[in-house]
Parts: C-alpha cells; sequence; structure tokens
C-alpha cells in the first residue's frame, strides 16, 4: 500500500502540492485528474522518489521510501513519465530490457529470465513488433507503449502513469488503459494513472482523486468525484455531466462559455414543441442565446423530458409512453399561449402525440408566431396516415413558417428582443 | 516466444567478448607493426628472438627503449581520450561533447605553458613540466565542478557552461603566456599542438598508464547507469540509479583520465570526439559495449596517426595529424547519418 501523508511539496521554495493525503492500496485502479499546473505530476514525483516532500511523508507498506535505497524502490514501483525522449537510438528490446535494471547487481549482465520478462512486456503491450527498431525511428505513441512494457518488466507491485493515454489513438487509449486494468486486478498490483480526460478516467477508474491548486478536492467514486459542482471549483468552467446509458458511469460534456444556468435576459418567451430527443439543441442554444424556455408536451423518461428536467425548463409532462391526454393537451396549449415564439421541432408524429401538432395549430390560431422545422421532413415521419402532413400544412397556410433545420429556425429568432 | 529466438541475437556477453578479444588483438599487431615502422626497420624476428649481434642489440635498444615507450603511451593515451569522450558523451546526451568539455586540457595547457616559461620543465627529473600540467589540470577541474554545483546537485546545462566559461578563460591566459614567453613561444605552441615526441621514458608511461587504467576501471562501472540515464534523468532515477554521484564520478574519473593524457601528450584533439562515434556505430550505444570498443579504438587510432607522423617526421605533431584526419571524418559521419541524434 502506498501512502502520501500531508504531503507538501514543490520546487525552489515554492509549494506546487499543499497537505496531501493520499492512499493506494493493492488492486486499486486510482485516477489521478485536475486541470494543468494542479500538481499532478509533482505527486507522481513525489511518490517516486525522485522529489522529495518539504513537509509529510511518503510510505512503502509503511516504510518511508526515502529513508531506502532508490534501488529498492525501483524494484517494486515502476512509472511511465510524460517525457518518453531516448537520448541514444537504443533497440526497443534494449530499452525494454532496461526495466530489469533494479532486479540486476550492478555488473550482471540479464539472463534468460530477464529476456524472458521483456518479451512477455513487449507481447502484452503488443510492442513486438517493433522489439528490434531503434526506439528513437517510432511515434509518439508508440514509444509509449514502449515504456509502458519497459515498466512492466521491472514487475512492480506499484504501477504509477503519468498520462499514458496522451499520445496515443483512441484504439490504443483503450487498449492500455484495459491492460493496465487487467493487470492491476490479475497481479494486485496498487495502480495510479494520471489522466487528463474526465470520461476516460470515470470510465476505466474505480476511484478518483481530483486536484485542483495543489489540494485534493475530492476522492472517491466517479459518482461523487465528477459533478458539474467540482468541476466548476477545479476548472472554472460550466459543463454538464450525465450519467451514461451503457455504463452508468458520469459523462462530461463542454458546453460553450455562456453558462445555461444563467436567467435569461431576453423577454422574448419560446416554448419548444418537441420530443425524442429532437428538441436538446435547441432548449441549450435558447437559454445560452437568453431566452425564457418552457417545454411540452413530452412524456416522461422521454430524451427531451430528461434534458428539460436537468435544465429545469416549465414543461408540461405526460406519462411514460401513454397517449397524451386532452388535460394535458390543455395546459400545453396554455403554456403555448403564455410564450411570444413557438416552435416544433422535428418530431415523429403518431396517434399518440398528434395533440401536440394540434397545440400548434392552436398557438397559431391565436397569432403567435410558429416556426415549424421540417428536419427530416414531415413525409418522412408521419406515422399517422396523413393527418400531421395535412395539420403541418393548415398551420403554413395560417402564416407558419417551414424552417429547413434547427439553425435556420434559430436565425430567424435570434435578432428578437 | 520459442528459446531459440531469444538466442538468435547473441547475448551482450557475447558480444563483448568478441569485441575484446577481436579489438585488442588489432591493437597488439598495431603495436607491433607501429614499433617496427620507424627511419630504422626492426625486423619482427629481432623483437621475439632477441638480439644476436651488436648491430642487432642496437636494433633491440631503439625498439624497446626508444620506439616501444612512444607507442605504448599513444595507446595509454588514445584509450584515456576515447573512454573520457564517449563516457561523457553519455553523461551529457550531447553528441559533441568531448573530453576538453571539462576545462581540464585549457588548464593543462596553462600549466605547461606557464613552466616552459619559467624552466621549470628540468624539475622532478625532467617530469616537472608534466607534473605541473597535470596538477593546474586538475585545478582547472575543481574550479569547474565547484562553478557547476547548484544546491546539492550537479545541473548538466551548468556544467557545460562552466566548462566552456572557465576553458575560455585559462586559454585566454595561454594566449598571454604566449605573448610573454619570448624565445619559449616555439616550445610551447609545440606542446599545444599535441604530440608524442620524446616520450621514452617506461616510467612516465607506467604512471600514465597506471592513472588512465584506474579512471577507466571506474569510467567503465558507470556503463549500465549511463545506459539508464538516455531514458532521461527522471526516470533514471526511478529506475534506481543514483544520479547525483553518477554525474560525479564521470566526471571525475573523465577529468583524471583526460588530465594524465594531456599532461604527457598536449592537447591532440578530434580522438576523444569522434572515436566514441565511431565505437557507436560498430557496436551501437550501449555504454557496455561502446565504452570498451572506444578505448581500444582510441588507442589503435592513435598509434596509427602517431606511427603516420613519425613517417612524416620524427618531430611531427600527432594532434595536427588528428585533426586534419579527424575534421573530414566527422563532416563524412554527419552527412552518412540517417537520423538526428
Amino acid at each position: 500500500m502506498l501512502e502520501a501523508l500531508a504531503i507538501t511539496v514543490g520546487y525552489d521554495h515554492r509549494a506546487v502540492v499543499q497537505d496531501l493525503t493520499l492512499t493506494l492500496s493493492r488492486g486499486q485502479f486510482l485516477g489521478l485528474v485536475g486541470p494543468n499546473g494542479s500538481g499532478k505530476s509533482t505527486v507522481v514525483r513525489a511518490l517516486s522518489r525522485v522529489l522529495r516532500p518539504s513537509r509529510g511523508q511518503v510510505l512503502l507498506d509503511s516504510v518511508d521510501i526515502y529513508r531506502m535505497p532508490a534501488r529498492d524502490l525501483a524494484r517494486r514501483l515502476a512509472v511511465v513519465g510524460q517525457d518518453n525522449t531516448v537520448g541514444f537510438d537504443f533497440l526497443v528490446r534494449e530499452v525494454v530490457l532496461m526495466g530489469r535494471a533494479p532486479h540486476l547487481p550492478r555488473f550482471a549482465l540479464e539472463r534468460e529470465h530477464d529476456h524472458g520478462v521483456s518479451e512477455e512486456a513487449m507481447e502484452l503491450t503488443h510492442t513486438r513488433a517493433f522489439a528490434d527498431r531503434p526506439i528513437t525511428s517510432l511515434s509518439g505513441g508508440e514509444r509509449q507503449r514502449c515504456m509502458i512494457a519497459r515498466a512492466l518488466a521491472q514487475e512492480p507491485e506499484v504501477l504509477l502513469l503519468d498520462e499514458p493515454t496522451a499520445h496515443l489513438d483512441i484504439n490504443h487509449q483503450i487498449e492500455i488503459l484495459d491492460l493496465a486494468r487487467k493487470l492491476t486486478a490479475q497481479r494486485g498490483l496498487a495502480t495510479l494513472v494520471v489522466l487528463h480526460d474526465l470520461n476516460l478516467a470515470s470510465q476505466y477508474c474505480d476511484l478518483l482523486a481530483l486536484i485542483a491548486g495543489g489540494r485534493l478536492l475530492a476522492t472517491g467514486p466517479p459518482r461523487e468525484v465528477v459533478t458539474e459542482d467540482h468541476i466548476r471549483a477545479a476548472y472554472h468552467t460550466d459543463v454538464q455531466v450525465r450519467s451514461h446509458p451503457a455504463t452508468d458511469r458520469p459523462y462530461v460534456t463542454l458546453l460553450s462559455r455562456l453558462p445555461v444556468s444563467a436567467a435569461p435576459t431576453r423577454d422574448t418567451r419560446v416554448h419548444l414543441i418537441c420530443g425524442a430527443g429532437t428538441g436538446v439543441p435547441l432548449m441549450h442554444r435558447l437559454r445560452q442565446l437568453g431566452f425564457a424556455v418552457s417545454a411540452g408536451v413530452l412524456n416522461v423518461a422521454d430524451s427531451d423530458q430528461l434534458e428539460a428536467e436537468a435544465l429545469d425548463l416549465p414543461r408540461i409532462e405526460e406519462a411514460p409512453f401513454s397517449v397524451i391526454t386532452e388535460e394535458t393537451h390543455r395546459r400545453n396549449c396554455e403554456m403555448a399561449r403564455a410564450a411570444d415564439v413557438v416552435i416544433v421541432t422535428g418530431i415523429p408524429f403518431g396517434r399518440g402525440n398528434l395533440l401536440n401538432l394540434e397545440a400548434a395549430v392552436r398557438a397559431r390560431g391565436v397569432g403567435r408566431r410558429v416556426l415549424l422545422v421540417d428536419d427530416p421532413p414531415i413525409t418522412g415521419r408521419d406515422f399517422t396516415d396523413g393527418e400531421a402532413s395535412a395539420l403541418q400544412r393548415q398551420i403554413i397556410n395560417a402564416g407558419a413558417e417551414l424552417c429547413r433545420d434547427a439553425a435556420d429556425a434559430l436565425a430567424r429568432v435570434e435578432g428578437l428582443p | 516466444m520459442s528459446p531459440s529466438q531469444s538466442a538468435a541475437r547473441p547475448s551482450l556477453l557475447a558480444r563483448l567478448t568478441t569485441l575484446v578479444v577481436g579489438l585488442t588483438a588489432f591493437l597488439v599487431v598495431t603495436v607491433a607493426l607501429a614499433a617496427n615502422i620507424g627511419a630504422q626497420p626492426i625486423p619482427l624476428s629481432l623483437i621475439f628472438g632477441g638480439a644476436r649481434s651488436g648491430a642487432e642489440s642496437k636494433l633491440a635498444e631503439i625498439f624497446w627503449h626508444l620506439r616501444l615507450p612512444r607507442v605504448a603511451l599513444g595507446a595509454v593515451v588514445g584509450m584515456s581520450l576515447a573512454v573520457a569522450g564517449g563516457s561523457l558523451q553519455g553523461l551529457l546526451m550531447n553528441p559533441l561533447a568531448d573530453p576538453y568539455l571539462v576545462g581540464v586540457s585549457a588548464g593543462a595547457a596553462l600549466g605547461a605553458s606557464v613552466a616552459t616559461v619559467l624552466h621549470l620543465g628540468g624539475v622532478l627529473g625532467g617530469a616537472g613540466k608534466c607534473v605541473i600540467a597535470f596538477g593546474s589540470g586538475a585545478v582547472t577541474m575543481a574550479l569547474v565542478f565547484w562553478l557547476a554545483r547548484g544546491r546539492r546537485r550537479v545541473q548538466r546545462d551548468a556544467f557545460i557552461l562552466a566548462g566552456v566559461v572557465v576553458g575560455s578563460f585559462m586559454w585566454a591566459l595561454v594566449t598571454l603566456v604566449m605573448t610573454l614567453a619570448g624565445q619559449d613561444l616555439q616550445s610551447i605552441v609545440f606542446w599545444l599542438m599535441g604530440n608524442l615526441y620524446g616520450q621514452t621514458e617506461w616510467l612516465v608511461v607506467a604512471v600514465v598508464g597506471v592513472l588512465a587504467a584506474v579512471g577507466c576501471v571506474f569510467l567503465y562501472s558507470y556503463a549500465r547507469d549511463l545506459n539508464l540515464l538516455a531514458l532521461g534523468e527522471e526516470q533514471a532515477r526511478q529506475l534506481g540509479v543514483e544520479t547525483e554521484k553518477l554525474k560525479t564520478g564521470v566526471i571525475l574519473f573523465s577529468a583524471l583520465v583526460t588530465a594524465a593524457a594531456v599532461s604527457v601528450s598536449g592537447v591532440i584533439g578530434f580522438v576523444g570526439l569522434v572515436i566514441p562515434h565511431m565505437a557507436r556505430r560498430l557496436v551501437g550505444p550501449d555504454h557496455r559495449l561502446l565504452i570498451p570498443a572506444a578505448g581500444l579504438l582510441g588507442a589503435a587510432f592513435l598509434v596509427w596517426a602517431d606511427t603516420l607522423a613519425r613517417l612524416i617526421a620524427e618531430m611531427f605533431p600527432v594532434g595536427v595529424l588528428t585533426s586534419l584526419l579527424g575534421a573530414p571524418f566527422f563532416f563524412y559521419l554527419l552527412k552518412r547519418r540517417p537520423r538526428p541524434a
């Protein structure tokens, strides 16, 4: 078990990391995340006996690592750093073999066993094909995998990976993280991975530690660490955090600089008649532009409903998978009447939600400006034997505007006060 | 992975053995031939058979007390410079590093120049100039080291800068001494050019030989650490290398062998710079092979260069030849280079 106890670490009398306590146990796959300059690499250096903390201790199985010889630690702890340049054109095979150095006495040459361990390490990282090539001839990502092989050749108990996915293609990123996680489980390693990508970290790590400004902001499972509040505190930016349907882990979506949570800045109110995910982009864009937005009728658990709920928009909801009732329809019409502009998105229409289009008719009837986003065209999403298309024609004849797509609709309302 | 696959490439030990045996044989042949060549050709039968007549014993005298000491010293100097150069290139990870970077040569040059001007050459049974040169070289090295040593650490970049700064200053002083030298100027210049002329004392060979041997053995002990250093200083530390001791040790012993070499031969250029590159092309960047290869090649190279110099004229400075040969050869190496260092 590797522990950092209240360590303060820095360079030239300037503390970069302050009073940080972190524990890494066997079998744990811990992700260290945080903005640039927050001290992630400094923590790795402190944990690997490269940069001594001015305060606090780093213990490996209760022994202070700064009181043991460097070689002893190197036999149990391996680090893959961010910088993977090699000064001379050693062959990949030779570089991976360097990982055996801590296990060999000063003048001993590598033996069969050492070659075997290196070969296996190269096999695991899919770098065997490069074995006899000079490492300087490889791409950044290929070199990184070789360095990981070198670390594995050390047969460590603790593995510290500082941004191991930095230069890798997505397939290799997944490969490396899968490998690291598998080895952690199989061999009972204690692994700490510094990752830039919050989503990768959230998906792969059982535990996360979020560091900002040299201090630990949060530790725990991804669900508890990756939250909009924590990210705002650490990165000073607003993002959207949702639970990924496939993995049940939080995933972060970057939004533009305009915060969605701000109060409306314009007087115009827009009512969105949407569903099936067609409304999400417009909800965001309209809110970002400062409009007051409402939505209806949305069936509960529909993706537009979930988004509207997350954005806390005034809305009319119907039970999941249910036909829109007269009562719900009436309330929808009321809400549409309260707005200045009504936008109908490219929803597929069936008997169950045809009343939504009816609401647009009513809105036009009382003189509200109505925009119909015809993307995809109504003919492809009319499951009502032509009734929806007929209603659409009716609304257009009554003066509604037909828009090519959502962007077109936005362009038409952008200038409104 | 079948056992035959890992055996397909000869083991490091096998390669090292082949290398050492091969190059040593080459060196021995070189030395034998070199001692043979000269104004008076000496038949090999004489060397192995012993003198059988007065005329032959005179030739034997020339061989054992005139030629061989000089050739042996050439081998020792060549080995020292090449090993020091190779070690420093490994430590500083700079292909342009050479043993003179430490500033030792400049210091030794100053010592030798001052000794010449003050006519101290006769002191200590003729070895006065050498001893003074060695001493001033050592002092200069200490100065560079002190300058480069930051807060408990030796920064590699600071070290190169300190060596350049101190070296420049020393050379400026040498120039000053030269302007004040008067009649002794020629003697100083001759020393500076780098030559093995007049080296006939077996004692000198022995002393320098021991110093060089000790230094080179210590430098060789750092071979694996130098390999690991290629991954970066931080990474090397994480692999258990005590980088501060490594830096201190390599710099110290390089300076030692360089000072020993320069004190007897003056400033012979290009051996320390080019031979390690040649060796690297031959055996690769692994210092466990590179350092012995560089040492043996350096020894052989300087013996050949000095033999050529002797053929031109008994007093011809070998340093002139090494520079004349070395520069175009280095140029050729650069041109051939398939990829940057």
